[in-house]
């Protein structure tokens, strides 16, 4: 649709299913080639071998690992991408605070409080890349 | 002295039976009596002993729920939210579709289904919850599925595992014949032996390919075996005997409160059944429940 975010590539990585469906719907209405993964290993698979310019991703618990696999991997292969990390966790500030540091771009808290707004942020954050 | 004492007695004549009558007979009586007094102070301290206990053990269970209640909370938050996340999302799917007007019948029944069935699925959490929480009075002992109990545990705990890279094997032999039981105590039973075999992994620095594994099997007309397995930290020689006492943990305070497996041996006796653990220190532990199918009501005596 817009032109920042034609063919722009996003990965959504959530364990939800249907959280992966919804994401995938709104962004290919704007314009993204979308690829999912339901898991931390697809998702690794996919970075290796696509290009991927923003990753949405579900952080999972904070001490979970399976977030910041997906980070690592990003950070390794795709220096220029853009990470958002979602979380429905209840998390501090500070280890929100340690994932920006980590280099996340943005931190999403679920549930979204509007899915439009959360399109639109992913849209800036791309657009910002140019 | 005496004599004049006598005398007064006597001529008081209050007491037919002579003075020195009563006094031979009154340290035996008296010492009867004083005995008996002692017995039924003794009876009373016991008869309020056995009801302390009661009480102690009710606040044993209480105390033991609202722990693992705690430790459930972040579990909770994250089950919740996931739902809600599709539900409130799909509601913004079919607002946008209408504002911006290509509202088509076949998206909006998907959205439709998907709200419908994360509703349904918070509605099960929810349950489950209200009736970990319950008293242990409202609920009353029915014929039950130890498969749909299990699977019920894992509701929170699945999610939690997952996420900390614990893989979880299943092995449920279905179906199942139905064992006289009660929902909220079996429910704790796998609640805090699971939790235990999650915890089991927490100061692992090795790469050991995490595992949980849950198995339930059907010994032909007599009992269910239930095998709940991990390849964790294991339990040391040392402190085997101790695990069972209440509050004996080896994990940090707002961890461990060390009512889990107190608990778990009371309900497990309560449903006459048993439970056995065979474990080896950084290797793991499996602990093996059995319980009888025959149809008795609960176990009150243990
Ligand atoms: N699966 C297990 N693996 C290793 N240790 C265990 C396991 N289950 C129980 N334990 C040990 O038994 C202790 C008592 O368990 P429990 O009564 O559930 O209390 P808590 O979990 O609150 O510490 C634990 O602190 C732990 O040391
Ligand atoms: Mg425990």
């Amino acid at each position: 649709m817009s032109d920042e975010t034609a063919s722009k590539n996003i990965l959504i990585v959530d364990d939800e299913e249907i959280i992966v469906d919804i994401l995938m719907r709104r962004f290919e209405r704007m314009g993204f080639s979308v690829h999912a993964a339901l898991d931390r290993i697809t998702a690794i698979d996919i970075l290796e071998n696509q290009q991927i310019d923003v990753i949405m991703c579900d952080v999972l618990l904070p001490n979970g690992t399976d977030g910041e696999a997906v980070l690592h991997a990003a950070l390794a292969q795709h220096p220029e991408s853009h990470f958002v990390a979602m979380s429905g966790n209840i998390m501090s500030d500070e280890s929100v605070q340690k994932l920006l540091q980590q280099g996340v771009d943005l931190f999403i808290k679920k549930p979204f409080l509007s899915l439009g707004e959360v399109a639109d942020q992913v849209a800036e954050l791309v657009s910002h890349s140019e | 002295m005496i004599m004049d004492d006598l005398h007064f007695k006597e001529k008081k004549g209050a007491h037919p039976i002579p003075v020195h009558t009563v006094e031979d007979h009154e340290e035996p009586l008296g010492e009867l009596r004083r005995f008996e007094d002692e017995n039924n102070e003794l009876r009373k301290e016991l008869e309020l002993g056995e009801e302390r206990i009661k009480l102690l053990k009710k606040e044993l269970k209480q105390a033991n729920k609202l722990a693992t209640l705690g430790t459930m909370g972040a579990g909770v938050a994250h089950e919740l939210n996931n739902p809600l996340t599709v539900i409130s999302a799909e509601a913004d799917e079919i607002l946008d579709s209408i504002v911006a007007g290509r509202l088509s019948a076949e998206q909006t029944v998907v959205s439709v289904k998907n709200i419908k069935q994360c509703a349904e699925r918070m509605r099960c959490l929810i349950d489950y919850i209200r009736q970990y929480i319950r008293r242990d009075e409202d609920t009353s002992w029915s014929k039950i599925d130890i498969n749909v109990i299990v699977e019920n545990a894992l509701l929170i705990l699945k999610p939690q595992m997952l996420s900390q890279g614990i893989e979880l094997k299943l092995n449920l032999s279905k179906p199942l014949p139905q064992i006289w039981g009660h929902k909220t105590k079996l429910g704790s039973i796998f609640q805090n032996l699971l939790s235990n075999a999650k915890d089991s992994f927490d100061d692992l620095t090795d790469t050991r390919n995490r595992q949980i594994k849950i198995e339930t099997t059907f010994v032909a007309t007599k009992e269910i075996i239930i095998t709940l397995s991990d390849n964790g930290c294991g339990i040391s020689e040392n402190i085997k005997e101790k695990i069972f006492d209440p509050f004996f943990s080896t994990k940090q305070a707002d961890k461990g409160t060390g009512l889990g497996l107190a608990m778990t041996i009371e309900n497990i006796k309560e449903h006459r059944g048993t439970l056995y653990c065979d474990s080896k220190e950084n290797v793991g532990s499996k602990f093996t429940i059995s319980l009888p199918l025959e149809r008795r009501g609960p176990n009150r005596k243990h």
